[in-house]
């Protein structure tokens, strides 16, 4: 290329490449059309004027012959040429090339600013681009969770105006070190590259991004561009316009339920409620269940500056699983974080298996545990052949019945164990034995009161080292629990059909304290996450799940399709809210709850400065360098290559050329 | 001779039945043009010591005072002497162009004249005409010399079945060896057929023919193909006669060009011959020999 003239499309190697392999493919297929019909004439001289006309009509046929080729070659040298888009190398050298990065995380929602944060950065960004130089290009990006380009590298100041109106608020707390890496990635190699970064600093590392813990203030992400040993950022001119102008926030940053073992028709719930403001605050927190918002609590919470509460919610019964915590008069600057939610899960079904004879007092206490087990029966002689089961039983109780040989792995309760197999050797009976002796804080004996327990007779059990006597009278382990690798086993030592254990209403609760600890199902923590993350639920053994996917319903009530792959669907928690998961019959299968549950994002403290590896960028400048209007020398070859294929074609018609 | 059946004549070559048959009805029509007279009936033009009145010209000292008109003396003033026709048997020399232009067109050229010169021939020897036949190119190929009566047809006949169009043409060159090898006694009718693309000049070829003070009549054989151009294009010419290879790119200039340049040729032959009071017939192939050799016939001064 001539001096001063950069090729800002293809490179001269490529554009060398395609004019030699593009000159040399037009002259041979020229050379191949020139191939001539014979034709039989009676007399040639008709055909020629005069001896001395053939002369310079061979040479006007030689340079019509000639002349199509050349300008067929032309043509190709003008594409080329507009190809490689050549410009003035001063004039490009003045060009940046600007990307624009919106935070629009869920702190931008904050209303501290003339509509929202969010409203205050779309209108920089579009002073941004109004500003920009004649020959500086740009990229229009925003962050939250994740990146998201919404245009190209482009001059079109129209559509990047449109592109800044478009982009909208996210509940997700930002991820900025993605959006920082996303941003170096694009700009390198780029003429002048610049990042004008326009957020309140919020946020952190929340989100399903990578999110190297980057706190505001601090190196965020590390100090390495992506793959490479190249520093982030390096060469980029890098600034910073924050939005924001005050600290009033008061926020639930936890909220979670879950239900009692011992009643499952009741739950038990933790709200953590903090202060993001600079005074101190009172305000109203309440929890109701359902779409009908049922009342199930309402207290008064007082907060001094950046102070954290935690409030707990025991013993409650809930008509619905669907549980909702408002911060009633917080009035605040950010309402997102006011109202946190939580879905308390079904109770576990655990699998029983009993194996003895008829046992009424058993199976009445089993029977009050309602839907939350699932028990069958074997027969005391078929006790062998239940063997192959034991493993895909949750809890498998031997009433009366001591199989030989005795399990290694598994969870067994021993009611009464006796006999050569015994997991304990029984060294004899005591009679009438009184229970002293009381772990009260072993989960077998969670609310129950068993001291004066009536037993006529118990057998004298053996305890190894791994066992403990949950309860005992001296000399007399009455209740025994053993741990082992792959085995967990209780033994009671005494017939309960010669006790009044059965008739005790601490019976139906410690028989779900056994099946609880032996089955070590959670204790049904609640499905709730924080906004941003994408998680994986399992949903083989849900009815309806058969299909190949499950629709999702967002909290703002849009539907999407997920596909069930192994058994599980995945699901981005993008909003605050419900949900659901609706199966190809129509049917709710599973819930979820999403919260913002972020104190880095509930901090609406405004940011004046925000440090990227070791620098502090500075605001952008108010008035970048006015250039000249770039030429587009491309636009001019393509207009004469046309114009030459039209005079070509035009020439080919009335024979002028060949 | 006995005049041969007209199935003898039907030979191997390209004269079948059919064309025979026409041939006798051309002949019939000759001889109702000619009055029927028997014998050497053709009269020419020759001027001589015949009771028919000729011409006149004027006096030249030595001229028989006996042959002046006097009526035209009396009206003009000016002696004339009366010319009288002299009746002799007529030669028809038939020169039938055989290079290979006349091969061209669909049909070729040389089909309509052989059987227009077949015609010609074979009433001129049902007439008790010397008829003699000659195949040039760029001279004499193939030729019979002259014969009379009916049985010399089977000859002519059988010499313009086998015509083939091939080589060059020079028409001046093959006159001028026909006349060497005619009877300077005898002057006739020459019958000149050609397509006249004769790049020497077909011109000089009447002029030696009427020097040698013979009769011509010349038959141009035309085609629409030698007419027509092929549609724009990039093309390579070659001569038929020559092999010459000229490439040549069609455009509607050299269409044009190419027109009017064969117009011009036709015309100019045309013209030359009017010029020397020769008949000219210009006659395309699409035309049906029998209706041509009529109107030759009629037209053409070759039967009176």
């Amino acid at each position: 290329m001539p001096l001063g003239m950069a090729l800002t499309g293809l490179s001269t190697l490529t554009a060398g490449i395609l004019s030699v392999a593009g000159g040399l493919a037009l002259t041979a297929l020229y050379l191949l059309r020139r191939r001539r019909e014979r034709l039989l004439v009676p007399f040639i001289p008709l055909w020629f004027s005069s001896a001395g006309g053939n002369r310079s009509e061979r040479l006007a046929r030689r340079v019509r012959r000639w002349g199509s080729l050349a300008l067929q070659l032309a043509i190709f040298a003008f594409i080329l040429l507009a190809a490689v888009d050549p410009s003035p190398s001063e004039r490009d050298a003045g060009g940046r090339t600007v990307v624009v990065l919106l935070d629009r995380s869920a702190s931008m929602q904050a209303r501290d600013e003339p509509g929202t944060r969010l409203g205050r950065a779309r209108t920089l960004a579009r002073d941004i681009i109004d500003e920009l130089g004649s020959d500086d290009r740009a990229l229009i990006a925003s962050f939250a969770g994740s990146v998201t380009a919404a245009t190209g590298i482009e001059e079109d100041r129209a559509r990047l105006r449109a592109a800044v109106d478009a982009v909208r608020p996210s509940n997700e707390p930002g991820d900025l070190p993605a959006a920082l890496i996303f941003a170096s990635t694009v700009l390198s190699g780029r003429p002048r590259p610049t990042l004008i970064l326009i957020s309140d600093g919020g946020g952190g590392d929340a989100g399903s991004g990578a999110g190297a813990g980057a706190a505001v203030g601090a190196d965020v992400g590390t100090n390495v561009g992506p793959g490479t040993d190249t520093p982030l950022l390096h060469g980029i001119d890098v600034r910073f316009l924050p939005v924001g102008r005050r600290r009033d926030n008061v926020a639930i940053v936890a909220f979670a339920a879950r239900r009692l073992p011992a009643d499952p028709t009741s739950i038990e719930s933790t709200l953590v409620v903090q202060s993001f403001r600079t005074r101190p605050t009172d305000v109203t927190v309440a929890i109701t269940a359902g779409p009908q918002r049922i009342p199930l609590a309402r207290r008064r919470l007082h907060l001094e500056p950046g102070a954290r509460i935690a409030d707990a919610l025991s013993g409650v019964a809930v008509p619905d699983a669907r549980l909702e915590a408002v911060l009633e008069d917080a009035h605040d600057d950010l309402p997102l974080d006011d109202r946190a939610f939580a879905v308390v899960p079904e109770p576990a079904r655990v699998s029983v298996l009993v194996v003895g004879g008829p046992n009424l007092y058993l199976e009445g206490a089993l029977l009050g545990l309602g839907k939350a087990i699932r028990v069958e029966h074997v027969a005391p002689d078929a006790v062998e052949a239940s063997r192959s089961r034991w493993s895909d039983t949750d809890v498998v109780i031997f009433d009366g019945v001591t199989p030989d040989p005795a399990p290694a792995t598994g969870r067994f309760l021993y009611l009464d164990p006796h006999g050569p197999a015994n997991p304990w050797p029984d060294r004899g009976a005591v009679a009438d034995p009184v229970v002293t002796d009381v772990l009260r804080a072993h989960p077998l004996t969670k609310q129950l009161g068993l001291t004066d327990l009536n037993v006529a007779s118990a057998r004298r059990l053996t305890l190894s080292r791994d066992d403990v006597a949950v309860a005992s009278a001296p000399g007399a382990p009455l209740i025994v629990a053993r741990t082992r690798a792959g085995l967990k086993q209780v033994a009671v030592a005494f017939d309960l059909r010669r006790s009044d254990l059965p008739m005790r209403s601490a019976f139906p609760l410690f028989l779900a304290n056994v099946l609880t600890w032996l089955a070590n199902r959670p204790a049904g923590e609640a499905l709730s996450w924080p906004t941003g993350r994408t998680v994986r639920v399992d949903v083989a053994h849900l009815p309806g799940s058969q299909h190949r996917g499950l629709d999702v319903v967002a909290p703002d009530g849009t539907r999407s399709h997920a596909p069930i792959l192994s058994g599980a669907v995945t699901v981005t928690l993008d909003q605050v809210g419900f949900f659901d998961l609706i199966g190809a019959n129509g049917q709710g299968l599973a819930r979820l709850a999403a919260n913002l549950a972020s104190p880095p994002e509930s901090d609406l403290e405004p940011r004046a400065t925000l440090r990227v590896g070791d620098r502090t960028p500075p605001p952008p400048d108010p008035r970048p360098r006015q250039t000249a209007p770039r030429r587009e020398w491309w636009l001019w070859a393509a207009a004469a290559a046309l114009a030459l294929c039209t005079g070509e074609w035009l020439s080919f018609h009335r024979r002028l050329t060949v | 001779m006995a005049a041969p059946k007209l199935a003898s004549l039907v030979g191997s070559n390209r004269f079948g039945e059919h064309f025979l048959r026409k041939l006798e009805t051309l002949t019939v029509v000759a001889k109702r043009s000619r009055g029927g007279a028997a014998g050497a009936e053709r009269r020419g033009r020759r001027v001589g010591t015949g009771i028919e009145f000729a011409d006149h010209r004027n006096y030249a000292p030595g001229d028989d005072v006996r042959a002046l008109d006097w009526n035209l003396f009396a009206r003009l003033d000016r002696p004339f002497v009366r010319l009288r026709e002299e009746d002799e048997d007529l030669t028809l020399s038939l020169i039938v162009d055989g290079s290979a232009s006349m091969a061209l067109g669909t049909p070729p050229k040389l089909e309509l004249a052989v059987r227009i010169a077949a015609a010609l021939g074979y009433i001129g020897l049902s007439g008790l005409d010397r008829v003699s036949v000659s195949l040039v190119g760029s001279g004499v190929r193939e030729g019979l010399p002259a014969m009379r009566g009916k049985g010399s047809a089977a000859r002519v006949l059988d010499l313009l079945g086998r015509a083939d169009a091939v080589g060059r043409t020079d028409l001046e060159a093959s006159v001028r060896e026909v006349l060497r090898t005619a009877s300077a006694t005898r002057r006739g009718l020459a019958v000149l057929i050609s397509d006249f693309f004769d790049p020497a000049g077909s011109l000089r070829a009447l002029d030696r023919l009427r020097a040698a003070r013979a009769e011509v009549v010349v038959i141009q054989i035309t085609a629409p193909d030698d007419a027509s151009v092929p549609p724009d294009g990039d093309v390579v010419l070659e001569d038929a006669e020559t092999g010459e290879l000229r490439e040549l790119t069609i455009t509607p200039a050299s269409r044009k060009a190419y027109a009017e340049r064969y117009t011009s040729l036709l015309r100019g032959i045309s013209g030359a011959c009017r010029e020397r009071g020769i008949p000219c017939f210009q006659i395309p192939t699409a035309v049906a020999f029998e209706d041509a050799v009529l109107r030759i016939l009629r037209t053409g001064g070759v039967v009176a």
